[in-house]
């Protein structure tokens, strides 16, 4: 696979798409499909993703690092940088066709689909290393505390990190 | 997104609250991470494609130099045994959070169609759930799953706008 394979799709999903994770699971669908990452690589990608400084959304960066190295996190630098660039396109047609029920309709379609799509493919990563209740519960936990402000992400996945290093060693 | 208000807002009065407001929704409706998309248009009202250009540097860059690095360290570490379950750890939290995603991206569309009525929020209710069933049947691609979501969307939408501009007419 070369990064402009890697750059296809990965412009192709952030187009189908909106916010940092809504191309999650077109990626996924492209990628674990035609075996070019599994679902380790999903993992991992995620994660660094949450953990580092900026938009959630340069998960990617790290996902093409995983993939083909450097040239590949370069590759998913630029493939998320451009989709955004619409914007302009977007603010000249809004003028235009402000409330068009068709075009309203069809952007909200799509967004329900992103979320709906999103948690399918959320619940298929947490499968596929096989299912307990230790997991469940550190899911379960997660989403709890994620709702709240005060407590920042890096700890919730730091704490999780900590009890899986105690408990699968 | 709070950070960027404050400064575009508040200290350097560079937009007003109503226009960072409509750019703000503006970028959600826009493909890709509305992040960028947003100081895409702040940077181009400041100083037009240079302010583009240097918007973008200070956003993407920095942040993602850090996350390649951070990903390297990573991989020259992953080999460890520790480091395996530490990751088995870390799947649950990245899922936890990832929900808690999901649920803040459904909170809008929830509201603005509970705001309309009971057949709009089951409507919604199921195309998000049809949307992610049909995946987990493994039957359609994602893509497909997401362009016929929109259809079904656009369709409902121009059939609800009919039906009440009629009754606005009698």
């Amino acid at each position: 696979m070369s990064p402009f394979v890697l750059f296809f799709y990965m412009c192709r999903a952030a187009l189908l798409s909106t916010g940092g994770f809504g191309n999650v699971s077109s990626l996924h669908d492209d990628f674990v499909g035609h075996r070019w990452a599994n679902n380790n690589q999903f993992v991992e990608a995620l994660t660094v993703g949450q953990v580092s400084p900026g938009p959630n959304g340069l998960w990617v960066v790290s996902l093409g690092y995983l993939m083909l190295g450097a040239w590949g996190s370069v590759a998913a630098m630029v493939a998320i940088t451009l989709p955004p660039f619409l914007v302009i396109g977007v603010e000249k047609l809004y003028r235009r066709v402000q409330h068009h029920p068709a075009v309203e309709g069809f952007v909200r379609g799509i967004m329900l689909a992103v979320i709906g799509t999103l948690v399918t493919v959320l619940m298929n990563l947490l499968n596929s290393s096989g299912l307990d209740t230790l997991k469940v519960t550190l899911t379960l936990l997660s989403f709890g505390l994620g709702w709240l402000p005060r407590i920042p992400v890096v700890a919730i996945i730091s704490f999780c990190g900590l009890v899986g290093f105690l408990a699968y060693r | 997104m709070t950070l960027i208000r404050r400064a575009s807002v508040d200290q350097h009065r560079w937009l007003t609250d109503e226009e960072f407001n409509r750019d703000w929704a503006l970028c959600q409706m826009t493909p890709g991470i509305n992040l960028i998309a947003l100081s895409i248009l702040i940077g181009r009202r400041i100083a037009g494609w240079r302010g583009v250009a240097i918007c973008l540097l200070g956003l993407v860059f920095p942040s993602a130099l850090l996350t390649i690095l951070l990903t390297a360290a990573y991989v020259s570490i992953r080999g460890l045994p520790a480091i395996q379950a530490t990751l088995k750890g870390l799947l649950p939290a990245s899922v936890g959070l990832g929900l808690v995603t999901a649920v803040q991206m459904g909170r809008k569309p929830a509201g603005d169609a509970w705001q309309l009525g009971i057949w709009t929020t089951v409507f919604v209710v199921f195309l998000t759930v049809g949307s992610g069933a049909l995946l987990a049947s493994g039957k359609l691609s994602v893509t497909l799953v997401l362009l016929c979501a929109g259809i079904i969307g656009a369709v409902e939408n121009s059939i609800r706008y009919r039906l009440s501009g009629s009754k606005d007419e009698q």
